[in-house]
Order: structure tokens, then C-alpha cells, then sequence
């Protein structure tokens, strides 16, 4: 992967002219084809480099690398162990220090270069002619090789291991000042040489293919097809974006390739368990689609964990997404309501701002309430605080909580006016007047009067409400039950209602202070 | 989702499954094995949940040979090490979920939850109610971690949702003792150091670490800790309207008076990444590890 984002980086980006193009692809192959160091090091670290079995391998390697300065250390070495071939080593070493190489920061013309080129290459050949490394069959090689002989350089098939590295030899060996354009010819030449008739190119040659031949599509597409994953498409693809060097293609939901390859990438990555938060950054970046993708992403993430939860909350409420932030509230309320934790769904509901999940809850309570004549989790009810403004229901809970509390610490009169305003203010749901009333029984019952004449009024109104509300409805057997019971408590309620006027009113009539 | 050493060898693991586990540690061969586990610790039961469902185990604290383990599920568990079943399950205990526990003295533990309540549960009282409830009066901010003062068993040190630090004593009233506006995100983990306890340590979603300094012996402290955080002295103490606190000021948490006590406040990660979601410091190290998959470890914090 490496190798290929490297050959982009040389190719498209620093977009190298003709000499130095040559440097940079030269080093390209050394970062890459890295066994000659290691061998290398075998060699030297013997005793007796020279007779080393690799010797004349390692300095192949290095000159075909072009590392010729190291290659010629390597030959005094030899000229040293064995004074036979010392004049040879000699004359080849100087022939590698004289090769004139486009050194960065030089002033010379790519002209005068290919001039001194051309001399030092015939003068390579007249030793070669001359039969100067006749006697030793691995300068004669080597003196080959810097020649540029193809047949030489195919004889070193497995000491270049592939196709790209031979290209670059025998570009520097026969044409170190080769134009950019020029390259792909050079390059599928190499690839059907090395290759011989008998192998067919593998991916990485059809990719490295496309580059040389400078198509950005042709690469992005063979690369999309070969990895397993966008990882590396989209952020090549980003890196050429950004360099302004591909035109924007229409594709038919409207956004470039660039943005195309980050959203595939991004959602990629949010079906992993823990890199959906890298997904989100991925999004940001897309100016597009992104914000729509990320919203219906993040709603469907698995939560596992409140923490999870709280950590994709935190992601929505950062870029204002209520609208997700409400509905995975919900889902977690939901989730809580089921596995009977009213207490967590009441605080969901309260960061999303749901009333009416609120009021679900509040109703859920008084439910529990009725049918077990006490309440469940007095904690929070009891500490709703200003939470309690959120729904009406929610407010009425709290209230008729309060209520309770009066009575129990016997404030009667207050317990009484709150009780009455809880009716009157119509926050208390029509199913629950009759228990209302049916708590104000004990009140009325009282040996001193409570409820003010004015009260008493009141009372009476709205039971008169509810009574006269109730439709003829249900199986007559059930009816006629409950009717009993609906019956004699209204009996009661009028009876001790009454009682209470009459009191209220003999109280409220006679003089003050008696 | 929680961790906690139990002993010299052993560790116990809490996790989002709903299952404690005590490893054990073998130091010569630097392995962990799975020395006990309970699976069912915590879980969900209600109308409308499958009989199988778990709940995650949020918190975990251990003073040998006890285990207490809270969870989503409202639930605590004491465990006792080498025992099958709990010795004792408080169902209930919460409508919420319980976000973190500490033990305050060896009977009694303090829970918080996400409807911003403290709770005092004792175990010797055989029932199921708490034996004190403190909570903020005004917005119910959930509180995620809670952690107790070394040698003041009262003090008792609080973050929550909102990133406020809060710093409560116990033993008086129901409000806490200073309120301290702290991170921009969820303060997952606060940590007093056991033995330096002038210095807390909070760690938030937002990326940072904090170190608070209340030592009130050196007036300028340098603070260049690795990679240099940023250095920020930070003068308020909001307080609430308790008027009794004209206590001799032993802890010097406990102190209202915010022209005398300057608190410290450095941040330890040299840039914001992403949540740091968990911390814990001994002696001179600290370790803290972040959603961006890095542990980050200090061997000299007080150099």
C-alpha cells in the first residue's frame, strides 16, 4: 500500500520533471526493495567480505539500485583482498564515480547532463570493448548492467524481484533524463519483459500500471476493486482532492468522488463497535451529504451502555441535532419504562424536553399508584424539582405527592386548599377527581371544619361534574358492581359534603372571635 | 466497566454484561486468570423486558473480603469473595440507574444516580431504604462518579453530567458543600489521592484531565508536568447558601472562603483528543486511558 501511495506522492503530486524525476523514483525503489541492506549487512560483518558468498550479489544489488558509491567501497575491498583484479576494481570504480548524476541543487541543464551522459556511457563502452574485465566475469557484469544492457539486467531477474525495479534501472542505465510522459511506454515494456509470456499482471502491477500512465481515475478504480476495505481509496482520494487535481465527476446522488469515497469509508466504519466515533469526524468533513448521513447514522447505533449512550448524545448535541437527540432519548425511555426503571426514563425524558413521554411516566406512576394504594420510588418523586414544570401530569404527581405530605405532617388546611386547587386548576386527569375526592373524605370528616363554605362549593361542583359526565357504557354485570361502589361513595361525598357546608357556613356566620 | 484491586493478587472486573469477575493475578508468568465470577449480577426484570436481559454493572468497590457492585439496573449487590450467591442483593434500590458507589465506612456505602441523588445505604439495617438522601436542589443533574476523602470519612467529592465538581460533607444538611464548574463535558471519573489528599484528579469527556491542587502550604507551585499542560489558576468557589460552615477547617475542601484558598487546577494531556474516560493514580504515578485508544501513564506527578 505503502508503495503505491508513495508512487502517487512522486507521480501526481510533486508532479517531478524529467531529471529529477528519475531521483525520486530511484528512491522509491530503494525504500521499498530493502533486502540488499540486510544482506549487506551479512556481508560486511564477515571476516573476509570478499570471499563472502553474497559478495558479488550485494554489489549487484547496490548497482542496480544505482548506490554507487557504496558499490565502489565495496570493490576496493575486493581490489584489496585479491591485487589480480585490483587494476579491474580499479578502472570500474572509476567509471561508477564518474557518472554524472542530476544532483538536487545543481545548476545544469538537462541538456548538458544527457551531453556528459552521452561520454561517460561510450566510454563504459570502449572498456567494455576493449575486453578490460575480460578476466572476471562479474565486473564484466557489472559493466554491462551500468550500460543499460537489457539482456544483462534480465539476468539479474531474482536479485530485482519485480518489474517496477527493473524499469527504474534501466531507465537510469539508458535513460536518466526520461520525461514524465514518456514514462508509461518504458514501464509497459519492462512489465511484458519481465514478465515473459507466460505470467499475467497482478492487481498491483494493473495499479502501479494506471499511475505510470498518469490516469488518477484508472488508479482509484483499480485500487477501490483490489482492497478489501475504503481505508485507503478515500484518503488518497482526499490527499488528490485537495491538491485540486481531480475534476469533478457527477456521480448520480450529486457529490464527487472525494466525498463519495470518505462517506463509504466513514460508514464503514460505524458498524464497528468502538471506531464510530472516528466515523463521525469523517462526516464533518463532507460538506454535502455528510450532516444527513451522520443524522441517520447515529440514530442506529447499538447502545449497549449508558455511557454509550451518553457519548453519542453528547456528538448530537454538539452539532444540534435535536431531532436525533430526542429520539434516541426516547428509545432509551422506552427501554427503561420496559425494564420498570421509571426513575432513569423520567431523566431521559427530562434531556430530551419530551413532555409527553412525561406524562407517560407520571402516568405510569399514578397507575401504581391506584392499584397499590401507595406510591413506588418516593425518592424521586419526592425530589422532582423544577423538573416537574416539564408536563402537566408530571406537575400534578408532584403535587399530589406535596398533598400527601401535608396530610401526614397534619397542615390540614393547607393539604385541603392545594387539594381543592389541583381540581380546579384542571391539571389533575377527569380519571383521577373521583380518588381526589375520595382523599378529601377524611378532611371533611374532621371535628374542625377544613374546608371554607367557598371550598365546599367547589367541591360539590365538581363532583356534580363528574357524576353527571358519566355515560351509560359497559356489560350490564360490571356496571351494576362498580355502580355500587361509585354509589355509595357519592352517597358519602354528598352526605359529608353537605355536613361540611352546613358547619362551614354556621362557622363562617357567627362573629369572629367566639 | 469498572475496575478495582481487591487484594495484592487479585482484581475484580465489572462489566457491561452484567458480570463481576475476580481475576487473579500470577506475577511470574504475568497472566490473569478468571478466579471467581458472578453472571447474573445484575440484570432487568419488568413487564415489559425478556427474562434474560442484562443490565451493565456500572461500579464496583472492594474492602476485602467485600464486594459491592451497583448497576443500570438500580440494583446493589454485596458480594463476599469465595462466597457462590450475594450475601446480600438491595433490589430497587433506585428507579434510576446507579452510576458509581464508595464505601464511606465499612458498614455504610453512598450510591449516585442519574436523577442526582446521594445515597447513603447502611447494611447493618436490615431494610431496603436508604439511610440518607442528599441531592442539589434546582436542575437534577445526573452524577456519574464519586469518590471519598482518604482520612475524612464525611468528605465525599462528586462529578456530574454537567462537568461540575461538587464537594460535599456528609454529616450536615442535604446540599453540598462547594460547587465548582469544572469540564465542558460528562466528568466520567474524580479520584482523590490516597496519600496526598489536597490533590483530586477529574477526567472528562471532553478530553481533558485535570489535576486540583488545594494545598494551601506553597504558594506558587510550578506545575510542568509532561509536555507542558496548560496552567490555568482558577479563583472561584461557588457556594451554596449554607450558613453554618464556620467549622474549624480541617480539610481544606471543605472551605467556603474563596479569598484565602486558591485552587490549582492543571491540565495533564498535552492536547484534546478524544473522552478520557477513566483514571486512577497511586503514589507518584497516574494512568488515565481515552476513547482514542491510548493509555497515557505519568510516573512523576508531583516533580
Amino acid at each position: 500500500m505503502e508503495l503505491i501511495w508513495n508512487l502517487c506522492e512522486i507521480l501526481f503530486i510533486e508532479v517531478a520533471p524529467a531529471g529529477p524525476l528519475l531521483l525520486l523514483l530511484l528512491d522509491w525503489v530503494r525504500l521499498h526493495v530493502c533486502e540488499v541492506d540486510s544482506i549487506l549487512a551479512d556481508v560486511l560483518g564477515s571476516e573476509n567480505p570478499s570471499k563472502h558468498e553474497s559478495f558479488w550479489d550485494s554489489v549487484t544489488r547496490l548497482v542496480l539500485q544505482g548506490r554507487l558509491d557504496e558499490a565502489r567501497q565495496m570493490l576496493s575491498k575486493e581490489a584489496d583482498a585479491s591485487p589480480t583484479s585490483a587494476g579491474m576494481c580499479r578502472i570500474l570504480g572509476d567509471l561508477m564515480r564518474t557518472m554524472p548524476v542530476l544532483s538536487p541543487g545543481n545548476t545544469q541543464t538537462l541538456t548538458e547532463l544527457e551531453l556528459k551522459w552521452q561520454h561517460w556511457h561510450e566510454e563504459c563502452e570502449r572498456h567494455l570493448q576493449d575486453g578490460t574485465f575480460v578476466s572476471s566475469p562479474h565486473l564484466e557484469s557489472l559493466c554491462k548492467i551500468m550500460l543499460g544492457d537489457e539482456a544483462a539486467l534480465l539476468e539479474q531477474k531474482n536479485l530485482l524481484s519485480n518489474w517496477y525495479h527493473f524499469l527504474v534501472t534501466r531507465l537510469l542505465y539508458s535513460h536518466p533524463t526520461v520525461k514524465p510522459i514518456d514514462l508509461h511506454f518504458y514501464a509497459q515494456s519492462s512489465l511484458d519483459l519481465f514478465l515473459g509470456a507466460k505470467s499475467r499482471p497482478e492487481p498491483l502491477d494493473n495499479i502501479l500500471m494506471a499511475a505510470f500512465e498518469f490516469d488518477i481515475h484508472q488508479v482509484i478504480k483499480e485500487c477501490s476493486i483490489a482492497f478489501s476495505n475504503w481505508w485507503f481509496v478515500a484518503h488518497l482520494t482526499d490527499l488528490l482532492d485537495h491538491c485540486k487535481l481531480l475534476q469533478s465527476h457527477n456521480l448520480y446522488f450529486g457529490s464527487n468522488m472525494r466525498e463519495f469515497l470518505l462517506l463509504e469509508y466513514a460508514s464503514g466504519l460505524f458498524s464497528h463497535h468502538s471506531l464510530w466515533q472516528l466515523g463521525v469526524d469523517y462526516f464533518d468533513y463532507c460538506p454535502e451529504l455528510g450532516r444527513v448521513s451522520l443524522e441517520l447514522h447515529i440514530e442506529r447505533i447499538p447502545l449497549s451502555t449508558e455511557q454509550k449512550a451518553l457519548k453519542v448524545l453528547r456528538i448530537c448535541e454538539q452539532r444540534q441535532m435535536t431531532e436525533q437527540v430526542r429520539s434516541i432519548c426516547k428509545i432509551l425511555a422506552m427501554k427503561a419504562v420496559r425494564n420498570n426503571r421509571l426513575g432513569s426514563a423520567l431523566s431521559w425524558s427530562i434531556r430530551a424536553k419530551d413532555a409527553a413521554f412525561a406524562t407517560l411516566v407520571s402516568d405510569r406512576f399514578l397507575m401504581d399508584y391506584c392499584e397499590r394504594g401507595c406510591f413506588s420510588d418516593l425518592d424521586l418523586i419526592d425530589n422532582l424539582g423544577p423538573a416537574m414544570m416539564l408536563s402537566d401530569r408530571l406537575t400534578f404527581l408532584g403535587k399530589y405527592r406535596e398533598f400527601h405530605r401535608l396530610y401526614g405532617d397534619k397542615r390540614f388546611v393547607d393539604a385541603a386548599s392545594l387539594l381543592l386547587s389541583l381540581m380546579t386548576s384542571q391539571i389533575a386527569p377527569r380519571s383521577f377527581w373521583m380518588t381526589l375526592l375520595t382523599d378529601a373524605l377524611p378532611l371533611l370528616e374532621q371535628k374542625q371544619v377544613i374546608f371554607s363554605a367557598e371550598q365546599t362549593y367547589e367541591l360539590l361542583r365538581c363532583l356534580e361534574d363528574l357524576t353527571s359526565g358519566r355515560p351509560e357504557q359497559g356489560e350490564p354485570d360490571q356496571q351494576l358492581q362498580d355502580d355500587d361502589i361509585e354509589a355509595t361513595k357519592v352517597e358519602m361525598l354528598r352526605l359529608s359534603l353537605a355536613r361540611n357546608l352546613a358547619r362551614a357556613i354556621i362557622k363562617e356566620g357567627s362573629l369572629e372571635g367566639s | 466497566m469498572d475496575l478495582q484491586f481487591f487484594d495484592q493478587e487479585r482484581i475484580v472486573a465489572a462489566s457491561s454484561t452484567g458480570c463481576v469477575t475476580v481475576f487473579l493475578h500470577h506475577p511470574n508468568n504475568q497472566t490473569l486468570s478468571v478466579s471467581q465470577q458472578w453472571t447474573t449480577a445484575h440484570f432487568h426484570t419488568g413487564p415489559g423486558s425478556p427474562s434474560c436481559s442484562t443490565a451493565p454493572c456500572t461500579g464496583v468497590v472492594c474492602n476485602s473480603p467485600e464486594i459491592v457492585t451497583v448497576g443500570e439496573d438500580g440494583r446493589i449487590n454485596l458480594f463476599r469473595v469465595d462466597h457462590k450467591e450475594a450475601v446480600r442483593t438491595i433490589d430497587n434500590a433506585d428507579s434510576s440507574t446507579l452510576h458509581a458507589v464508595t464505601f464511606l465506612r465499612t458498614p455504610e456505602i453512598l450510591t449516585v444516580n442519574s436523577i442526582g441523588q446521594l445515597k447513603i445505604w447502611d447494611f447493618r439495617q436490615q431494610g431496603n431504604e436508604p439511610s440518607q438522601i442528599l441531592s442539589l436542589t434546582g436542575d437534577r443533574v445526573p452524577l456519574h462518579c464519586v469518590d471519598r476523602h482518604p482520612n475524612q470519612q464525611h468528605v465525599v467529592a462528586t462529578g456530574g453530567q454537567d462537568g461540575m465538581l461538587s464537594i460535599w460533607d456528609v454529616r450536615q444538611g442535604t446540599m453540598p458543600v462547594s460547587l465548582l464548574k469544572a469540564h465542558e463535558a460528562e466528568m466520567w471519573e474524580v479520584h482523590f489521592h490516597p496519600s496526598n489528599p489536597d490533590h483530586l484528579f477529574t477526567c472528562s469527556e471532553d478530553g481533558s484531565l485535570w489535576h486540583w491542587d488545594a494545598s494551601t502550604d506553597v504558594p506558587e507551585k510550578s506545575s510542568l508536568f509532561h509536555q507542558g499542560g496548560r496552567n490555568s489558576t482558577f479563583l472561584s468557589h461557588s457556594i451554596s447558601n449554607q450558613a453554618n460552615v464556620h467549622q474549624s477547617l480541617i480539610s481544606s475542601w471543605l472551605s467556603t472562603d474563596p479569598g484565602r484558598d486558591r485552587i490549582e487546577i492543571t491540565s495533564l494531556l498535552p492536547n484534546r483528543t478524544l473522552s478520557v474516560n477513566s483514571l486512577d493514580v497511586l503514589g507518584p504515578c497516574l494512568v488515565c486511558g481515552t476513547d482514542s485508544e491510548a493509555i497515557y501513564v505519568t510516573r512523576q506527578l508531583f516533580s
